[in-house]
């Protein structure tokens, strides 16, 4: 894979983990990725980046678990602070789009 | 419509996929959660979830579509309480609980009464019973 391929992936990888970080209630959580293998999870466990396509463009797979919330209202803030932050840095137009998978919820009983 | 367009167009392109494990975990727990319902699962599935440690699962299957999903609940009722009454607040709770936390519209929770809890009834008692 060309470097700047995977610089950019890596990039990605890095803004999400950093979103993740900061959305309370939210967090990265490894899971198995069908046909996955290095450099698709980017040292960032829990994410998994695709591409690129015939246009450039990346697709992401956020794998988290949600702890203290409704999913809907986790996922939600989620995508907003993601595609933010990829504004922020200038990669949203190379990112098709992002998708979450909720693996695991952490509930209080 | 105009407002879950904009909504949308600010959140940006993706779907959300919520895993079967995250739903069954939920629909155990509301489950649990109704007054007569003594334990969820078979003998098998519980002696499995003591080693697998699966707990809040057993008993629980599930299916997840993008908008909706279904479960079945196998469990144990406390002797004395209305099978039917119990089944109904546990279908009523089970569908509200996945409603509120997951947003997915709950088809059909299929509920399977296989055994009866008596007081004083020793576990192994009923599992051999089961059995």
């Amino acid at each position: 894979m060309p470097p700047d391929i995977l610089n950019e992936k890596k990039s990605i990888a890095l803004a999400v983990e950093f979103v993740v970080d900061r959305v309370k209630g939210v967090s990265l959580i490894q899971a198995n990725v069908v046909g996955a293998s290095y450099p698709l999870t980017l040292g960032v466990p829990g994410v998994a980046v695709f591409g690129p396509d015939r246009e450039g463009r990346f697709e992401a797979d956020v794998h988290i678990a949600v702890a203290g919330m409704k999913i809907p209202e986790a996922t939600d803030t989620l995508r907003s602070e993601l595609w933010k932050e990829f504004r922020n840095r200038g990669i949203a137009d190379r990112v098709k789009n992002v998708d979450i998978y909720v693996e695991d919820l952490m509930m209080a009983v | 419509m105009a407002e879950a367009m904009e909504r949308l167009q600010e959140q940006g392109p993706g779907r959300t996929i919520i895993s079967d494990a995250v739903v069954a975990k939920i629909a155990g727990i509301a489950a649990r959660e109704v007054p007569g319902v003594h334990e969820l699962g078979g003998a098998a599935e519980r002696a499995l979830a003591r080693i697998t440690g699966a707990g809040r699962t057993t008993g629980v299957g599930v299916e997840v579509g993008e908008e909706e999903a279904a479960v079945d609940i196998n469990m144990i009722v406390d002797y004395g309480q209305s099978i039917p009454d119990v089944a109904n607040q546990v279908r009523k709770n089970v569908m509200n609980q996945i409603e509120s936390f997951t947003g997915l519209r709950v088809k059909e929770v299929n509920i399977a009464v296989n055994d009866l809890f008596f007081p004083g009834e020793r576990a192994e008692e009923r599992e051999e019973r089961a059995a």
